[in-house]
């Protein structure tokens, strides 16, 4: 009899633990995992297994390997959209940043009106881009918008077809996404420069250090980690970036403005080539991955810490 | 000291009025009289004719909108809320063999671009007769936003002494309990931040709303504003005033909490 009360004990115990360590944590992370597997890594491996078919979204899709990714090698769509969402990407990783850096150096060291600045400036990246980006199509509309004022001022030569114009539509476009984005940027910088050692610059000023020297050789080191996260952010930003493009050119003049997602987003849902689109998205998500994977081996290495 | 400091709005006043002028021209021209338009755009109004407003509101059919918005909205937050705090806790407060690969699978999860999974998700909708629906657009939103919510709670969960909780044990708490009577009122401030991000995400969100969402009865404030501009495509009055109505419920939220909406949007991304 007493044996096999130990034995129930035990079996209790063993039940608790099994509770308490497996079931348990599952069980709370099971509404997430199901979401989660249904909407986005389910699908995923979807793409990847649809990028090897010749799928029209009826019908059963044929699988015919990477053919796919052979006529990715010679649609020259395919290459203008690429060739444009580096060229994004350079403009993302340049521009905003060190502009936001410089806003946010100045920001920190005003005392009196600093969350207001930072409220103004932060404003344009929580309203909805469908309707920012109308207010910025209509600037650029070549009869109603900038033009006329340009004229009013003297500035006629200035004038252009902002968003017709196959050589200036993307930097256009990209303007507007930076006027959207720089808050964001303006306000990491800040809460990394509010968390740097003050100590720090002080001695530096004692040694007889100019501002600049200040910033560089003091300031700046400390600000590694969210530069670090910054320039991943952007990255992996700027390959799916959609929704100014989308909205403002459609990827036009042409494919002048076209980008890997809206290429994407155009074969998926209007020219009913899922297959094919499959492919385009494998090659933004190869891209985030690659992105990833090289930040993480950075980081392990401790280069930002 | 003090002069030498000033110098430094000048630049800062720079950025802002760059930051807030194509703002005000949206607020100006929904209210300007469209006569007044055609020959001086970038001018402040003459006369403030509310009457723009009104008619986008009926002629985009903003009732609707709004409703479904708010419908989604609501859905979303309270899914999220439930199964983030959920998985937070598990992730913060118990240890389990596996947790450290949950984390970096959400990670991943969370930088997947939405393009890699957009195609399928549209079949597989039209599959499970999602496609098309209010029910089915909540249950993408919620997903999307679930992996940041996920961080943001479990930075601030994993903040909340163990020493609490486990007294509530002692006192005979079992673990839904404590997650029910202990958590969640101490992390409200939190909650509260997801429930606000998550109401703005939703509301602003664009690029699944326009390919899930075809029926015009129940497309979303912000599908129904592309809906509606492209319709009256160089009518900028109308598109300026159904802008404004879609811009201000959000400029009004953050107004009162942009602290909240500032510190979560940031704090979230440093995290992830």
């Amino acid at each position: 009899m007493k044996s096999i009360a130990d034995n129930n004990t035990l079996k209790s115990s063993n039940h608790k633990v099994m509770w308490k360590q497996i079931l348990f944590p599952w069980l709370l992370l099971s509404p997430s995992i199901i979401l989660l597997v249904l909407v986005i890594s389910g699908p995923v491996i979807g793409t990847i297994a649809l990028s090897m078919t010749d799928w029209t979204g009826i019908g059963k899709p044929n699988f015919i390997g990477f053919d796919n990714f052979a006529r990715l090698a010679t649609d020259s769509v395919f290459y203008a959209s690429l060739f444009n969402t580096m060229k994004w990407m350079m403009l993302f990783l340049t521009i905003p940043i060190i502009l936001s850096l410089v806003i946010a150096v100045l920001l920190s060291k005003v005392t009196r009106g600093q969350m207001v600045y930072r409220a103004i400036v932060f404003l344009p990246y929580i309203i909805s881009t469908v309707v920012t980006a109308k207010i910025w199509q209509w600037i650029y509309n070549p009869y109603v918008g900038i033009n006329l004022l340009l004229e009013k001022w003297g500035l006629g030569f200035l004038t252009r077809l902002w968003l017709g114009d196959e050589h200036i539509t993307l930097y256009a476009v990209a303007f507007a996404d930076i006027w959207h984005s720089l808050g964001f940027y303006i306000v990491l910088f800040l809460v990394a420069l509010h968390q740097t050692d003050k100590t720090l610059e002080e001695a530096g000023k004692v040694e007889g250090a100019n501002s600049f020297q200040t910033f560089w050789h003091i300031i700046l080191p400390q600000l590694r980690p969210t530069l670090v996260l910054i320039l991943m952010l952007t990255m992996i930003w700027s390959f799916a970036a959609f929704d100014y493009v989308y909205i403002m050119t459609q990827g036009g003049p042409g494919h002048a403005s076209e980008m890997l997602a809206t290429y994407m987003y155009k074969l998926a849902i209007y020219t009913y080539e899922p297959g094919y689109a499959s492919a385009v998205a494998m090659t933004m998500g190869l891209f985030s991955f690659i992105v990833i994977i090289g930040f993480g081996y950075i980081k392990k290495k401790g280069w930002d810490v | 000291m003090r002069t030498w400091l000033q110098w430094r709005h000048i630049p800062l006043l720079v950025m802002s009025v760059f930051t807030i002028s194509p703002l005000i021209l949206l607020f100006s021209n929904s209210l300007k009289p469209r006569e007044q338009f055609r020959s001086d755009p970038f001018g402040l109004p003459n006369e403030l004719v509310f009457q723009n407003i009104i008619d986008a509101w009926v002629r985009a059919d903003y009732g609707r909108a709004f409703m479904n918005s708010a419908i989604v909205g609501v859905f979303t937050i309270v899914i999220i809320v439930i199964s983030a705090s959920l998985a937070a806790y598990a992730l913060a407060k118990v240890k389990f063999r596996g947790s450290n690969i949950v984390m970096g699978l959400l990670l991943f999860i969370m930088s997947v671009p939405l393009g890699l999974f957009l195609v399928p998700l549209f079949f597989i909708w039209q599959r499970l007769e999602l496609m098309d629906t209010l029910q089915g657009i909540i249950l993408i939103y919620a997903s999307i936003f679930l992996p940041f919510n996920i961080f943001f709670l479990r930075s601030y969960f994993v903040s909340i002494p163990n020493e609490l909780l486990d007294s509530a044990r002692v006192d005979g708490c079992n673990e839904f309990r404590i997650i029910a009577s202990i958590i969640f009122p101490l992390a409200m401030p939190a909650i509260l931040t997801v429930t606000l991000l998550a109401g703005l995400w939703s509301w602003n969100e664009f690029f699944f709303a326009n390919a899930f969402l075809q029926s015009q009865e129940i497309k979303t404030v912000a599908t129904r504003y592309i809906l509606f501009t492209g319709r009256f495509s160089s009518d900028w009055t109308m598109i300026s005033a159904a802008g404004m109505i879609t811009v201000v419920p959000v400029i009004l939220a953050y107004v009162f909490l942009q602290r909240r909406f500032i510190e979560g949007i940031t704090e979230g991304s440093l995290k992830g």
